[in-house]
């Protein structure tokens, strides 16, 4: 009996400190990563509606959730164009994306914000490729010809730019599906031709 | 002083935590597809590693044997949190890509195995040597298996391409091919220190 008492005491007690010590530390980062989120949707936002910085954005909602964002110019007030998050089962994961579509339906730009897809296959969907190789890093240490590299921006996700929602699909001309990934590229651009369409049906 | 240095080197040598007690291999295998991911998450194992051990070690003599593990799991569990949340505030972009297997290092067996088998009958200092040789250790190995594993498979060392016009082997990138690259690489460490 007493040592049931001790053990509760001693677990007890070290709980506490564990506690108390993660309370502190969550404290202290809280407001960083909270920060850091922000950021990364900002991002996102500029990356799918290059110049929408400082136009109105307004949430659609349904149900209690944020269906898509209205993107209002100043002293409109119809919106111009909308972003959504658009996602479908791909081949292992839901892929989720965000787009950013004008309200004729032309695409502005892509960001897809999870997947969990096969590395190596589905995952090139994220891909960027780099144009700088081993030898051409170790030749630019030597060298005075200091350029910085341009930002560079997924290749699959580049393609839907300009495209209109109403038309997309996996073909020449519209979207080439990854290689060897053909089912997750094409969950990508249904999911998001479905979406689109439905949101400009609504209205 | 030798000692010490002792205690610190059979971490990363004799006692490697990958290669020679084959301990950890589940993080291993998922997050050593590019040596940014596994330097990651050997230097976050290491703090857990470190710090778990110096705890343990301080409070040997406080916790009653019956009820040490419970202790050890939540002292452990405490590290592992810290990590997380450090990483998320400073480092998202490395916190996004370990996902889920930052957390799991409080199941990883290198740390409980190091808390009960050394920390728990040693003196701190010992403890803290103990602590940093395992996690330099598993460190490297996690580096060496990743490089091997990102240059085959993906055809770029630290995500910068190292030749033109070679066509990478998936299948280094995934599962499979990071249990041939561990057994291929204990087979080695062993046919090394036989001879």
């Amino acid at each position: 009996m007493n040592n049931i008492l001790k053990f509760a005491i001693v677990l007890l007690l070290v709980n506490l400190v564990a506690a108390s010590i993660l309370a502190g530390v969550y404290g202290i980062t809280r407001p960083k990563i909270e920060a850091q989120k922000r950021l990364a949707q900002e991002e996102a936002l500029r990356e799918v509606m290059p110049g929408s910085i400082g136009d109105k954005l307004e949430p659609v909602e349904e149900e209690g959730r944020v269906k898509y964002w209205q993107v209002f110019k100043a002293q409109a007030s119809r919106p111009v164009a909308y972003i959504f998050v658009a996602k479908k089962y791909g081949y292992s994961s839901v892929i989720e994306s965000m787009v950013g579509m004008k309200k004729d339906g032309t695409i502005t730009g892509v960001r897809i914000l999870s997947q969990n897809e096969t590395p190596g296959l589905g995952a090139k969907m994220i891909e960027i490729i780099s144009s700088r190789t081993l030898v051409s890093v170790i030749k630019g240490i030597f060298s005075k010809d200091k350029r910085p590299e341009k930002e560079a921006h997924p290749y699959f996700t580049e393609q839907f730019k300009g495209l209109n929602v109403k038309r997309i699909e996996i073909s020449e001309g519209s979207v080439q599906a990854i290689t060897g990934a053909t089912i997750s590229s094409r969950a990508v651009v249904d999911s998001i031709r479905e979406r689109g369409l439905e949101i400009l049906n609504a209205k | 002083m030798k000692k010490l240095l002792q205690e610190f080197s059979k971490g990363v040598f004799a006692e490697n935590p990958t290669f020679r007690l084959a301990l950890g291999l589940c993080p291993t295998l998922a997050v050593s597809t590019s040596v940014i991911n596994g330097f990651g998450m050997g230097v976050a194992a290491t703090f857990v590693i470190v710090g778990s051990n110096v705890i343990v070690s301080a409070i040997r003599n406080l916790i009653p044997g019956k009820i040490r593990i419970p202790c050890f799991i939540v002292i452990i569990a405490t590290f592992v949190t810290i990590v997380e949340l450090m990483m998320k505030a400073y480092f998202p972009v490395l916190s996004n890509s370990l996902g889920i297997f930052v957390p799991l290092i409080v199941v990883n067996c290198i740390v409980l195995g190091r808390a009960e088998a050394f920390a728990s009958r040693h003196g701190m200092v010992k403890s803290v040597f103990d602590g940093l040789g395992m996690g330099v250790g598993f460190t490297i190995a996690l580096v060496i298996i990743s490089s091997i594993r990102e240059l085959l498979g993906n055809g770029t060392v630290l995500g910068l391409i190292v030749a033109k016009g070679f066509e990478p082997a998936l299948l280094f990138i995934l599962a499979p091919g990071a249990l041939l690259i561990i057994g291929l690489l204990i087979g080695l460490v062993n046919y090394v220190s036989e001879r």
